[in-house]
């Protein structure tokens, strides 16, 4: 009897977990015998077909798309957004495809002190072209157009500091 | 004799710890200076007494020089320990230090000049018949160095003349790209070393980097004590080094160790220095530069000949002479170094920010784990992500590698992304494991296939798995009594209820 199942999703791949009764639990079809002891609220000991890991999580953020968790397990990270099975089986009816928009924002991956600005509004780049300079632990990081695009707008000025996330630029994708 | 009572150490991080360390062992009382978002940092509770800095910016706290002479003279400190990075290669900075009476623990400030100036080392070194690679005198204007490096030919090297640490250098494969580069890292070696200037080096295609490590003395004896493989390294950034080097056999090695101690000597070098070269596939070696101090590897080069360079450091500044010769030296084993940057591998090596919730380095027999942060820290945007080096020993090259990898797997950092999981890879990815790594096997293949290995991993269904544990929790909102049996079965309950 499958007591609950969840859909994980790693990027575009996606797994199918369903713990059954008797610690067995299904990864994907495959059975494990699965042992899991709480340490505390963030870290576990799991004792999979006898192999003992050591389970770290962290909640990254949590929003709309559900939790995204950051799991950590013998010097290895993985970001990871397990989703309910049922959840996502609602989602998947009521949400439509998002209309593909052609404007992106270029949001800053870290706090940081924005330098130079390397792309005026109107500059069109291509994938990998540099937009502005984000300084952070001594490092200028260039931060780059992710396709070719043009960009609309330069939402910072240099010397600015700015937090993770916050908006630095919006462009137009070809 | 050691006549330094009182060290003061003009640093922070992990090599202010790891010098500390070294004086608490010698009995010398160590005074630490802190920029304001330091107070809590580790290197500031490691020592006896501590300094604030008052400031937040680089330029107002670890580069101002006469700033922290002044606290070494209120502390009555006897001597200054410049760790690596900041002022550690600014010969105004030692010169300063000496001219207050204190003890300087570097190299006098006219052998910085010399040999932190990477164009003169350069040529200190053709004079003295030591193969160098073609390169450029310094500039500071873009269109003149283009100039130059167009004659030269791409692809071409961009290098800080005044410093090293990969600060400003830069891969140039065409015209069109050279000016944003030279932008670039003239404004980060301005910013890391305070001079913009750059200069231009000939590219050698799949180099090992080997550099030897030399100490030498106030009257000129020179030792050296072999040489470190730092040859895995992204964007000339190092990431593991080891000893002795996969490339190098004992003709070669003796060979290395004397170029650089004659080339330590004719440049009139005391205490600890690094003469960096750049190995061929044909076993020729290139003369790169000097690094005037002590290095962020150095603790692979302590074990195996079991010195501790910073002792010898303190004993050489003492005007002590070398309690040993070159014959003395053997080195035994084989060891490893793993830095673990706070930096995300996956996500091309930015630095990741944030508050290390678990810290948990690897403790074993043979394992050294030297730290500049502890569970706890906040690891902000202010410095050098360096949280801690990880060293392996083991009697055979093969025995460090699988040493080390255990130890990696067991160094538990929550809270931040750091370079664990990539050195893991890069230490069981075949390209090591035979040590055919080069300079630029990150940049040119092994990054991509980081990204695309994990799924294959034996911890990767542990790692789903794990994750869908925690989404079950949530669900039921049970709270985790300790000590009390705690699987699924009881959540199960929760979940029918």
């Amino acid at each position: 009897m499958t007591v609950a199942e969840f859909i994980i999703l790693n990027g575009k791949k996606s797994h199918k977990v369903s713990f059954l009764n008797d610690d067995r639990v299904l990864l994907d079809g495959k059975e494990y015998r699965a042992n899991v002891k709480m340490m505390d609220n963030d870290r576990c000991s799991l004792i999979l077909d006898n192999v003992v890991y050591r389970i770290d999580l962290v909640k990254l953020e949590e929003g709309e798309a559900g939790v995204e968790l950051e799991v950590i397990v013998k010097g290895r990270t993985l970001r990871l957004r397990p989703q309910d099975a049922r959840t996502q089986l609602l989602q998947s009816i009521t949400k439509a495809h998002a209309p593909s928009g052609d404007q992106t924002t270029v949001r800053a991956p870290m706090p940081g002190l924005v330098g130079r600005i390397l792309a005026v509004p109107g500059t069109h780049l291509g994938a990998g072209g540099g937009i502005l300079i984000l300084e952070a632990m001594k490092m200028e990081n260039e931060i780059t157009c992710p396709s070719a695009a043009t960009v609309k707008e330069i939402k910072v000025s240099p010397g600015q500091s700015v937090d993770k996330n916050q908006i630095l630029a919006i462009l137009s994708i070809d | 004799m050691n006549r330094i009572k009182k060290l003061l150490v003009a640093n922070r991080g992990e090599i202010a710890v790891r010098v500390m360390n070294t004086c608490r062992d010698m009995g010398v009382r160590t005074a630490a200076v802190f920029a304001d978002p330091d107070r809590a940092s580790m290197h500031v509770q490691a020592a006896d007494e501590a300094y604030c800095l008052e400031g937040s910016k680089i330029a107002d706290t670890y580069l101002n020089g006469e700033k922290i002479v002044s606290i070494a003279k209120e502390a009555g400190a006897d001597a200054v320990h410049p760790g690596y990075g900041f002022l550690s290669e600014n010969a105004s900075f030692a010169r300063l230090v000496r001219n207050s009476g204190l003890i300087f623990v570097g190299p006098p400030p006219e052998a910085i000049d010399l040999l932190g100036d990477k164009t003169s080392a350069r040529s200190l070194a053709r004079k003295l018949g030591i193969p160098v690679l073609a390169g450029s005198h310094a500039f500071t204007d873009a269109s003149k160095a283009l100039k130059e490096a167009s004659s030269m030919g791409f692809p071409i090297l961009l290098k800080a003349a005044a410093g090293g640490g990969g600060k400003g250098m830069r891969l140039v494969e065409s015209e069109t790209e050279f000016p944003v580069a030279f932008g670039l890292s003239s404004s980060e070696a301005k910013n890391a070393f305070g001079d913009p200037r750059i200069y231009l080096e000939q590219f050698l295609s799949h180099p090992h980097h080997v550099e030897i490590q030399v100490l030498i003395d106030e009257k000129g004896n020179a030792v050296s004590l072999g040489e470190r493989d730092c040859s895995t390294q992204r964007r000339h950034q190092k990431m593991i080094e080891e000893s002795p080097s996969p490339v190098v056999g004992e003709e070669l090695r003796s060979k290395m160790n004397d170029e650089a101690a004659r080339l330590m000597k004719a440049a009139g070098y005391q205490n600890a220095g690094t003469v960096e070269f750049l190995v061929d596939k044909g076993g020729r070696f290139y003369f790169l530069e000097v690094n005037t101090r002590l290095q962020v590897e150095h603790p692979v080069t302590e074990a195996v000949t079991g010195l501790d360079l910073v002792k010898q450091q303190i004993f050489i500044a003492s005007k002590n002479d070398l309690a040993f010769r070159q014959e003395d030296i053997v080195r035994r084993g084989h060891a490893i170094e793993c830095r673990v940057y706070a930096e995300d591998p996956s996500e091309g090596f930015l630095p990741s920010v944030g508050t290390l919730r678990s810290f948990e380095p690897p403790l074993r027999p043979g394992v050294r784990v030297d730290m500049g942060a502890r569970a706890g820290d906040v690891v902000g945007v202010y410095y050098d992500p360096l949280l801690a080096k990880v060293i392996a020993w083991g009697g055979s090259r093969e025995e460090a590698i699988t040493k080390m990898i255990g130890a990696l797997d067991d160094f538990v950092v929550v809270g931040v992304q750091t370079t664990i999981p990539f050195c893991r890879f890069i230490l069981n990815h075949k390209a090591f494991t035979h040590g055919e790594q080069h300079t630029q096997s990150i940049d040119q293949s092994l990054m991509k296939q980081y990204l695309d290995h994990w799924e294959s991993d034996e911890a990767y269904p542990a790692a789903i798995i794990g994750s869908a544990l925690f989404a079950m929790r949530k669900k039921t909102g049970r709270p985790i009594a300790p000590f009390v049996p705690n699987n699924w079965k009881e959540m199960r309950k929760d979940l029918l209820r």
